[in-house]
């Protein structure tokens, strides 16, 4: 796509603001999520005394 | 499963000794498993998201009313889809604790909702957005709304619940409440969607009938829902993965695993 397609493309109609924030919040809350699920997992091995490989499933 | 560890096995459970749902309801067993599954189900939901949203936001075709707008439904009804499978998930895994005492069934459903809770938001966020471009107000009093409400009600009950109590047994015998009114929102969303294909086939729900669904249409929606579900089951299994070991913490094999890939 040449330059110009890319910017309408981006433009959207005129729903840019509707579509990319429909859109981009999503990749925003999986990165929330798994933050929060890297936070509540560190807890946990810090709880236990584990190093970080005896997470692992091996 | 506490119930077959203290009893000889008989009844219901004769003849599943040996089956592998039988020896994954024990959480040690359990554990490892989801350890593998988790990068399969990673890699699943990558290549379906980008597949879904590729097609959603280049290939689909649109309708001259909404216009590009339209793109939002492309992952607002998967969103509400899976938001709505996850309760359901959810439901099962609370009813097969409660009837059986299962262990890990329980832990599952703790370790379910909060990522029910994600769709829930998407599917809100989502259908705001949709709507404000489509009609010019933020909420439309419909079934859809008023479900996607309920279900993100029914999973912040759940965790507000699991959160207060610290008896979790009894958390999740309240929780059955919770559970009952997610399926009715699940119902009469379902009722609302049968009557909109009984009066426009062929067309998306809630659309102004103006979106065919056409192959292209489908394989969007559900390259994006399988997506949706094969990311929904990693964080829930990696959420899993820590409730077990938060509840397990004083049990024998927790310890030995330690023992074993210590230095």
């Amino acid at each position: 796509m040449s330059p110009d397609q890319w910017l309408e493309f981006l433009q959207m109609g005129g729903y840019a603001v509707h579509v990319w924030g429909s859109f981009l919040v999503l990749p925003a809350l999986v990165l929330i999520e798994l933050a929060i699920l890297r936070f509540r997992k560190r807890e946990v091995l810090g709880h236990l005394g584990w190093r970080r490989d005896q997470f692992r499933h091996k | 499963m506490i119930l077959c560890e203290k009893l000889p096995v008989r009844g219901t459970f004769k003849g599943f000794e040996n089956s592998a749902w039988y020896r994954y309801c024990a959480p040690e067993a359990f554990y490892p498993l989801a350890g593998e599954l988790i990068p399969l189900l990673a890699a699943a939901a990558m290549i379906a998201l980008a597949a879904g949203l590729y097609l959603g936001l280049f290939a689909v075709s649109l309708d001259a009313h909404q216009g590009e707008a339209a793109r939002i439904l492309f992952i607002h009804v998967p969103a509400h889809r899976v938001s709505m499978l996850l309760c359901l998930f959810t439901a099962t895994f609370a009813a097969i604790g409660l009837a059986f005492n299962a262990r890990l069934a329980a832990m599952a459903t703790m370790a379910l909702a909060p990522t029910g809770l994600t769709f829930a938001f998407l599917d809100i966020w989502t259908g705001c957005i949709w709507n404000k471009a489509v009609s010019g107000d933020w909420w439309q009093p419909n079934p859809g709304t008023f479900s996607a409400l309920a279900l993100a009600l029914f999973y912040l009950g759940f965790i507000v619940l699991h959160t207060a109590t610290e008896d979790w047994e009894r958390a999740n015998k309240a929780c059955v409440l919770l559970l009952l009114a997610g399926a009715v929102s699940i119902l009469v969303d379902f009722a609302s969607m049968q009557s909109w294909t009984a009066q426009q086939p062929g067309t998306l729900p809630g659309t102004t009938g103006e979106i065919r669904l056409g192959t292209v249409e489908l394989a969007s929606l559900l390259m994006t829902g399988l997506g949706f579900l094969a990311y929904g089951g990693a964080a829930a299994l990696l959420r899993l993965r820590c409730v077990i070991l938060e509840r397990e913490c004083r049990s024998m094999w927790v310890a030995q695993r330690q023992g074993r890939s210590a230095p």
